[in-house]
């Protein structure tokens, strides 16, 4: 009864934030200017401009505009494309499978070689294996990954020929793309794993737990890892965020038909019914991973459970 | 081997902890934190070592319980030198040792269970723990068992006092160290531990080596005592002595130093 109330305080708050975050796009878009001059052209007509207003209902008051968008957003309706004339929905649901192979797959990478990287690292804190790890962290979060990309690509698919660099095929086509995505996150979770990690290892329980007679290991993972984990899964569910919502550069590089691409091409063509719904699709991964995240602080640490 | 020697549970031969500190300047120097230490604990004795704080204390505990630096000396607690032991053989022998903290909230992982904990060692040390089920360890300790299904959060601070001895107590060790483990109890809370320990003492021939700067306790519960300043023992002896006719001035000074001495020191013991 407990957990059920935690999990819909949460669901509500959720909700909060996608009606916040789906006005802000509605008016930011507004702020950005009127798109149809754009799209006719600077030598169309007064007359042709407000034909075209009339028919996107763009003159119609801003408010009743606004609520339409909210209302239409609330039934799952995100609008069409002014450029294809298609369901933006559709369009996302078409992009969205692409752009999430590469997210979980890449952060999947990130955590399997981050959390243990930042635990080494933690244990052996001040000595040369530590300072590797940290040396090679920060390699990892300031590499571009446009270079990272075209370099790998250069190497492995150009010079050896080993892995495709497009997009159609197999999941050999997944490997490129989803390195050079995971070296950020890998650098990012091992940073903040030895961080939290190092705090945790310095708490008196810590000692205790080798008093016991308790194997490092257990002592590392089962306690030291679980207190630090927080920050760490939190991190986690950002980077599937972000990376969902469009991971623009890697989708570049590797013609990958996902999200960040199609962002790069609404942005571009000024298709602001498009804008605004990569800009609620973004709102809606972050608020579904930050719910599930929260679900999972209850589950790490049952004094969230309780305290709820 | 003399009988007196064999019921020696903790042996602690010169010992010295150096850490590289930092001067202003950013130079390092070496800090004796315990500098040639010698002390021994035999069974059903309960040593105290005194001292303010800073005096090297608990570096000295941490180091008689196998889990603290040692830079030179040699420490033989519960029969094991730790510094020649590794794996299982260290881990096993840490159950002949166990420690008490000071704080018990921050001994405890706030996110564990008092049962689960308790279940934990069970888990490492089976053939150590098999003797009591956990309902009769909280009893033994004065809990209830309803404490096994809580929070370390969500009980007393003499409460999880008691839990942080029965898991070290649940491991039946010859030698529990015990560092400042009163402190911050209000007196009810702190008679009633010391009441555990001398029952443990009796019951289970436990040594204790009982770290405290509380004078009034340690003149209650200590056999004998030793007295340290700047990582060096000053002085040692029987309780008794070192509170009647104390030698050096250091023990002289802490003895003074002791709110209403005179009636603490005299009615405890």
């Amino acid at each position: 009864m407990k957990f059920a109330r935690f999990v819909l305080r949460k669901v509500l708050a959720g909700l909060v934030t996608l009606f916040l975050a789906a006005t802000l796009a509605f008016f930011i878009a507004k702020l950005s200017g009127d798109p149809t001059i754009q799209m006719l052209g600077l030598s169309a007509t007064p007359e042709q401009v407000a034909e075209l207003k009339s028919q996107l209902g763009f003159d119609r008051p801003i408010f009743v505009q606004y609520f339409d968008f909210i209302g239409d957003a609330a039934r799952g309706d995100l609008g069409t494309s002014l450029f294809s004339g298609d369901k933006n929905l559709d369009t996302l649901f078409s992009r969205v499978w692409a752009s999430m192979q590469l997210a979980v797959l890449a952060v999947a990478l990130g955590a399997l070689i981050g959390i243990p990287v930042g635990v080494f690292a933690a244990s052996r804190e001040g000595r040369l294996g530590d300072r590797v790890a940290s040396v090679l962290s920060i390699v990892g979060q300031s590499v571009p990954v446009f270079w990272l990309g075209l370099i790998l690509v250069l190497v492995f698919s150009l010079n050896f020929g080993w892995l495709p660099a497009g997009f159609k095929g197999d999941w050999r086509n997944l490997v490129l793309p989803v390195v050079t995505l995971a070296t950020i996150p890998i650098a990012r979770i091992a940073r903040l794993t030895r961080s939290a990690m190092t705090n945790a290892l310095e708490d008196q329980y810590i000692t205790a737990s080798r008093a016991r007679g308790l194997t490092s290991r257990r002592v590392l993972f089962a306690h030291g890892l679980r207190n630090a984990s927080l920050p760490v899964v939190t991190l986690i569910g950002l980077q599937i965020g972000t990376l969902l919502s469009g991971a623009i550069t890697v989708e570049t590089v590797f013609a990958w038909p996902g999200i960040g691409s199609l962002a790069t091409q609404a942005v571009t063509n000024r298709d602001i019914p498009l804008v605004q719904a990569l800009v609620v699709f973004g709102a809606v991964a972050f608020v579904i991973i930050n719910t599930c995240v929260d679900l999972l602080y209850g589950v790490l640490d049952p004094r969230v459970r309780e305290a709820s | 081997m003399t009988d007196a020697e064999q019921s020696i549970v903790l042996q602690v031969n010169h010992l010295t902890v150096t850490h590289v500190v930092r001067q202003n300047g950013g130079r390092r120097r070496p800090l004796h934190a315990v500098d040639d230490v010698s002390l021994d604990v035999r069974a059903r004795e309960i040593v105290g070592l005194v001292g303010e704080s800073g005096s090297g204390k608990t570096t000295l505990s941490l180091a008689a319980c196998g889990i603290g630096k040692v830079s030179a000396g040699t420490i033989l607690a519960g029969g094991h030198d730790f510094s020649s032991l590794k794996g299982v053989a260290r881990r096993r022998a840490h159950a002949d040792v166990q420690m008490v903290f000071q704080d018990p909230l921050s001994s405890l992982d706030l996110r564990q269970r008092v049962g689960d904990g308790l279940d934990e060692l069970r888990s490492i040390h089976p053939e150590r723990t098999k003797r009591f089920t956990n309902e009769e360890l909280m009893t033994r300790v004065g809990l209830t068992s309803d404490i096994l299904g809580r929070l370390p959060t969500q009980i007393s601070g003499g409460q999880a006092q008691r839990v942080s001895i029965t898991r070290g107590m649940m491991l039946q060790p010859k030698l529990l160290v015990a560092d400042e483990p009163t402190s911050g109890l209000d007196a009810t809370v702190q008679a009633q531990i010391l009441e555990l320990f001398e029952s443990f003492r009796r019951q289970e021939n436990l040594a204790i080596l009982f770290v405290s700067h509380n004078l009034a306790v340690v003149r209650r519960l200590c056999d004998r005592a030793y007295v340290m300043k700047e990582g060096r023992v000053v002085e040692s002896g029987s309780t008794r002595d070192l509170f009647e006719r104390p030698q050096h001035d250091y023990t002289k000074r802490l003895i003074e130093a002791v709110p209403g001495k005179s009636a603490k020191l005299a009615g405890s013991r």
